[in-house]
């Protein structure tokens, strides 16, 4: 992979963004805890608290997945067992304060992973060439803003203070995404892989992703890559039997996922169904759930096959609004994502409405869930309809965006002041 | 014949001798084996407690008796018998009496500083449901199938029972509730019942009443011990009075019996030589006297608290947990050198604080061991793995 001479603007966001963290590490230990307790912020399958019981159980011997506490995937299981026992000296070094959640190697590699994936996200916005068929449509935007809305928009910020795996996968997606913009597809594709490792649903952006491939890379043997494609899901599966044998991670970090084990609130809109539900429906309303996820994938990515990384946000914005367990890291990465699409700014219709719903489900959230839980005078019903109200706004946002870019794929958005008569 | 022949066959009916009489009751040596290797105390053979108390009087005038009873009460309760072992009889129409000028309560002692019918006693025969047939009832387990499980004493052949009874007596008979009386044959073949239906291990019995010693006189049964307050002729008396109850409040006898249980709490090692040696007859005003012709232990080996307490697996320590009585005791220890402390600091558990190490261990006892799991190698395989299939695919 080719790392491009960094612009200036960019160069001083990564370290604006690094130096917040390592700020925000040593001025507030006790920050990524509370935020791991926030159902916001971190879910069952990706709190980080979770995870190191699980290294904790595995370097003595004990299955993880035999309780239903870890829900990691085992390769990153493994990655920070190594990165455990390899550092385990720089860490009891830099133990300042025993209140901190993570030993420093942890957050230094959540601190890389951002900094990687807000990088390549200036590549994407330097190496787009959606719009080069319009005129009207130019990047106004530099690229130091596309890294700057990654590192510093709170959504992902608070993902990536907390700890959350969710941080670590979006980080690998977008890294994912570049890569394809910088025509190595391959790379692409296992970086996609292992981030769908870490979560789940990463799989299902394969299918834009090769869109992403085949459109920068124009010469690519599809059939190769399919094939790759399988091989590196199969390899992937086999390094995890390696990691947990005779263990049931499939059921525990999959399964959960599918199935939707873990019956906890979140932001997301299936625990209200599931726990009303009757067991005789479950299967039923699983398989819906799940299928109505997948649907979205395939029909977007061929009907925005012009746009590829706009199909790419799309199916992303999809995913994450329909998924089992949702957090504001996927948003935050869909928000990343947006400036992309600058050009398609002046053509949105409905900017006030949906930033303003945005605003007020974000701040309203967890009001409603603090008044549920711990005062007890609110109840669920008004926590689940401010996340419905959140899912509201940010589809119209979506819808808009789709909007805008067909409005372009059809006459360029060329100004039609003039009125056909 | 061979001499040979001769030894194998002889030794062929020795050891079939020998086996025979090897081979005993192996139920039996099992069950006498778990008693003897976890002994209640003692090896005394009992597994659980019970105690039938009863105030065969009622009326105002009779104060004293009640508060006998209850005291009793307090003390098993306190000595570690739980309320479901405890069959308590009493009139109870003592404490909201309207003659009480201190409503709600019972007192035993002239000084009023303890009340003994507080706000935790379970009566679980109360009123005119102390009758001599109840009570016999009570000893033989025969009721109807409506009888609740709270109002039956329900023994086995491990249970020791501390039975209490205090009220008005004769030669060989005691009054119920002023109407009607039970016979020292009638208690005896109650008794005599309940060993053969196996409903005790050891019984103790105790009775408060004028002429009491001749209650126990027509026992027949196996393990039980008795002892009364006084003689044939001999009357018991009354300890004291309290001038504002304007009634005698405890009675002699149970007095000096309470002035030695007192002293004793459920990890004493107190023996019932000791109890009826504390015995003075010139302050009971009668002579007090035992059975123990019935009894197979001596004395000096049974416990108080085989009878007064109750079997636990669990060691009760001495921790002081009142702050200010453990600084009271380091102050007057500092204060007078002579004051042998039992540091009770010593006893607790010493706890190490639990610095989060998170040093790797080799094994521990888990639930599901992956212990080829935690060898190195597989780790590290796996990222080298991830890491090498990154770098080829650059390459493709």
């Amino acid at each position: 992979m080719s790392i491009e001479r960094i612009s200036r603007g960019v160069f001083v966001t990564l370290v604006l963004g690094a130096l917040l963290r390592v700020v925000v590490y040593l001025w507030l230990p006790t920050l990524a805890g509370a935020l791991d307790g926030r159902i916001e912020i971190s879910t069952p399958v990706s709190s980080y608290r979770r995870l190191h019981e699980g290294i904790f159980m595995y370097n003595n011997g004990i299955d993880p997945y035999a309780g239903n506490t870890v829900h990691s995937s085992p390769l990153i299981l493994a990655f920070f067992t190594v990165l455990d026992r390899s550092t385990a000296g720089l860490n009891s070094l830099a133990r300042v304060n025993q209140a901190r959640l993570a030993p420093i190697s942890v957050q230094v590699v959540y601190g890389i992973v951002d900094l990687t994936a807000a990088y390549y996200l200036s590549v994407i916005g330097s190496l787009m060439t959606e719009t080069d068929k319009f005129q009207n449509c130019r990047y106004v935007i530099p690229n130091w803003v596309y890294s700057a809305v990654y590192l510093f928009n709170p959504f992902s910020l608070l993902t990536s203070l907390a700890l959350s795996t969710t941080a670590l996968a979006n980080g690998l997606v977008v890294i994912s995404v570049g890569l394809a913009v910088q025509q190595l597809a391959y790379t692409s594709v296992v970086l996609m892989v292992f981030a769908g490792s870490i979560a789940f649903y990463p799989l299902y952006w394969l299918i834009p992703l090769g869109a992403i491939c085949l459109d920068y890379q124009p010469k690519l043997a599809v059939v190769k890559l399919i094939t790759f494609t399988l091989l590196t899901i199969t390899l992937m599966g086999f390094i995890c039997q390696l990691v947990a044998p005779r263990s049931s991670w499939i059921s525990q970090t999959f399964g959960v996922i599918l199935t939707f084990g873990e019956l906890t609130p979140n932001i997301g809109l299936w625990w209200y169904f599931f726990i009303e539900m009757f067991d005789y429906f479950r299967p039923f309303f699983l398989g819906v759930f799940q299928v109505h996820l997948f649907s979205y994938t395939i029909p977007t990515t061929i009907r925005l096959r012009r746009f590829p990384i706009f199909a790419f946000t799309v199916v992303l914005a999809l995913t994450s609004l329909f998924k089992s367990y949702p957090e504001i890291g996927d948003f935050g990465l869909f928000y990343s994502l947006v400036p992309l699409f600058s050009f398609t700014f002046p053509h949105l219709k409905y900017r006030f409405v949906s930033s303003l719903t945005i605003f007020h489900a974000v701040a309203l959230g967890p009001v409603f869930h603090h008044l549920w839980i711990y005062l007890g005078s609110g109840n669920a019903n008004f926590f689940y309809a401010i996340t419905l109200v959140h899912s509201l706004g940010f589809t119209i946002l979506l819808i808009d965006l789709v909007w805008a870019i067909l409005r372009i794929e059809y006459d360029g958005a060329q100004d039609n002041t003039v009125v056909q008569i | 014949m061979r001499v040979s022949y001769l030894i194998t066959i002889i030794g062929c009916i020795v050891s079939s001798f020998v086996s025979l009489s090897l081979a005993r009751d192996s139920n039996g040596e099992q069950a006498t084996e778990f008693f003897r290797k976890f002994p209640s105390d003692n090896g005394a053979g009992h597994t659980n407690n019970w105690a039938v108390l009863v105030s065969t009087s009622r009326f105002w005038f009779n104060y004293r008796h009640m508060a006998n009873v209850l005291s009793m009460y307090r003390t098993v309760k306190r000595l570690g018998i739980p309320d479901s072992q405890i069959i308590l009889m009493l009139s109870d129409d003592v404490a909201c009496n309207p003659r009480n000028a201190f409503p709600g309560t019972v007192y035993n002692n002239a000084d009023r500083a303890l009340d003994l019918y507080g706000e935790n006693i379970e009566v679980d025969y109360r009123g005119y449901d102390v009758t001599v047939e109840n009570f016999l009832r009570l000893l033989t387990n025969r009721w109807d199938d409506d009888v609740p499980r709270s109002k039956r004493l329900l023994t086995d052949e491990r249970s020791n029972i501390f039975i209490y009874m205090t009220g008005h007596g004769g030669d060989e008979f005691l009054k119920f509730q002023d109407a009607e009386e039970i016979g020292s044959f009638d208690i005896a073949d109650a008794f005599g019942q309940m060993w053969e239906k196996r409903r005790y291990n050891e019984i103790f019995f105790m009775i408060d009443t004028c002429q009491a010693n001749t209650m126990y006189t027509k026992f027949y049964s196996p393990n039980i011990l008795a002892v009364g307050s006084s003689a044939k002729d001999q009357s018991s008396y009354s300890h004291h009075a309290d001038s504002d109850v304007g009634v005698a409040v405890i009675d002699r006898f149970t007095y000096y019996n309470l002035e030695f249980l007192e002293s004793i709490d459920m990890n004493s090692d107190k023996t019932l030589y000791d109890l009826f040696a504390s015995y003075n007859s010139d302050d009971i005003h009668s002579h007090p006297g035992f059975r123990t012709d019935l009894y197979p232990r001596s004395l000096d080996q049974v416990k108080i608290t085989e009878f007064f307490g109750n079997v636990q697996k669990a060691q009760i320590d001495q921790v002081e947990d009142n702050i200010l009585e453990l600084v009271g005791k380091r102050v007057l220890a500092i204060a007078d050198e002579n004051i042998e402390q039992k540091d009770d600091f010593e006893k607790l558990p010493v706890n190490d604080s639990t610095e989060y190490k998170y040093e790797p261990k080799t094994s521990i006892n888990g639930p599901v061991l992956l212990q080829e799991v935690s060898s190195k190698w597989n780790v590290w395989l796996a990222v080298v793995a991830v890491a090498a299939l990154v770098a080829s695919s650059s390459k493709l």
